[in-house]
């Protein structure tokens, strides 16, 4: 009798269990979903003119002195211009042209109030030249916006649409890529603007002034390299 | 349902004996399906969650290893927006860390100085309201920095680059932008990583 007990529990300890360790798997997982980022953070590399001291700028002494192509931003527009060289288009009497190269634009913006009341921003939209973009240069397709349109319709309710002046980032980028034909080896822009300009803008600049997209759908680049410089002093 | 009823009809018409016997018929029957429910519980115990086990096992192993290699902490919060921006690149470096919120400048998320719409106070700059020279942000930044270098005299693989990553909120005017850019100059910080939203 006293033997088959023990038997008996010998056996009931083979089958290990599992549920501590199931319910531990079940919380860590959960929690490691949480922490891990579905927004993917990613970076724009950006150079400022050496100030600190460790400044060693060796110049190579060049034939073609450097485009030193310029974007400055002011509240009424962007201003293009080059140190060195006439930049393509602005040579008919543009020294007589007192605004800006690339004047703001009327883009429509769409908000609405999210859950506490807030009012939103949910999408800007750039139009120019029939084609229409969002996030400065994004060419979107009409059928994929009105479609999630439509979805941030039934999301918050209401939106409203509204006409706000903007930079015209568009057009920025075709003046560049214009730029960029005449100048084929050049890299570089420096980029500089109002105290009151937000970073947003900022980066959509860069953005704008990265790259663009050639007729055979190939990605090209145009003046990748950013130097951000303080403007007046 | 006219089954039952002639069941009904039959019950009636049984003897007291019948009825006994009837019942402890039921009894047994009802006592075979408990075991039997009891049986197949216990069989949907023992059913076999290696596999699921597997599966979580791995998961949990590829989240943590996920977890453990992102240099990149980003906390976006309410006064730190980030801005959405295309085709950057992926960072898979440790730098030094500054960001611009609403309210704070900090270096390795510790608050350096305060921000208020969106400018420093001039008590903080070296020269006063027109300065660019952010006094503890310089001398924040340039711990950081001695500390990188005491740390490459030892490590051959740490390596004083003059890179840092600049976290700023969308909202930050170009003008504390390029404060925050000048006093980094001034730390021996030339290059700069701004962090963003893929889009």
């Amino acid at each position: 009798m006293a033997r088959t007990d023990k038997y008996k529990k010998v056996v009931d300890q083979g089958e290990v269990d599992l549920v501590p360790f199931m319910n531990l798997l079940a919380i860590l997982i959960p929690a490691l979903m949480i922490s891990t980022e579905y927004i993917k953070i990613a970076t724009i590399a950006v150079a400022s003119p050496r100030i600190g001291p460790k400044a060693e700028a060796v110049q190579k002494p060049d034939e073609n002195p450097p485009l030193n192509l310029s974007i400055m931003l002011s509240s009424n527009g962007m201003y293009i211009a080059s140190a060195n060289n006439v930049l393509p288009g602005a040579e008919q009497g543009a020294t007589a042209q007192p605004g800006p190269t690339i004047p703001k634009v009327n883009v429509t913006v769409y908000r609405a109030r999210d859950v506490s009341g807030k009012v939103k921003e949910l999408a800007r939209v750039w139009n120019y030249k029939g084609k229409k973009f969002n996030l400065g240069v994004r060419e979107i397709v009409q059928e994929d916006f009105s479609h999630r349109l439509e979805l941030l319709k039934e999301q918050y309710g209401s939106v409203q649409m509204s006409e706000e002046l903007d930079f015209n980032y568009p057009a920025l980028n075709e003046k560049l890529q214009v730029i960029k034909k005449a100048f084929k080896d050049e890299k570089q822009v420096i980029i500089s603007a109002d105290p009151q300009i937000p970073f947003k803008t900022v980066i959509r600049i860069m953005d704008a002034s990265r790259s663009f997209t050639n007729d055979a759908g190939e990605k090209e680049f145009l003046f990748p390299q950013v130097v951000l410089s303080a403007g007046v002093v | 349902m006219s089954d039952a009823n002639s069941k009904k009809a039959s019950v009636k018409q049984m003897t007291p004996e019948e009825l006994e016997a009837l019942e402890d018929a039921h009894k047994v029957q009802k006592k075979r399906k408990a075991s039997a429910k009891r049986h197949r519980s216990s069989g949907a115990q023992s059913m076999s969650i290696t596999s699921l086990m597997d599966i979580m096992t791995i998961l949990l192993v590829f989240m943590l290893k996920n977890y453990a290699t992102n240099p990149m902490n980003v906390n976006p919060s309410s006064d730190l927006n980030l801005v959405q921006s295309l085709e950057t690149q992926e960072n898979h470096v440790q730098l030094t860390s500054l960001a611009i919120t609403e309210k704070h400048i900090l270096v390795d998320d510790k608050p350096v100085v305060q921000v208020k719409d969106g400018k420093v106070s001039a008590t903080a700059k070296r020269e006063g309201e027109d300065g660019y020279f952010i006094t503890p942000l310089f001398d924040a930044l340039q711990e950081a920095a001695d500390h990188q270098k005491k740390l490459s005299q030892y490590n051959a693989n740490v390596k004083f680059t003059g890179r840092m990553l600049i976290i700023g909120d969308e909202k930050a005017p170009y003008r504390l932008l390029s404060e925050v850019l000048y006093t980094s100059g001034q730390a021996e910080f030339s290059e700069f990583e701004f962090a963003v939203i893929r889009m």
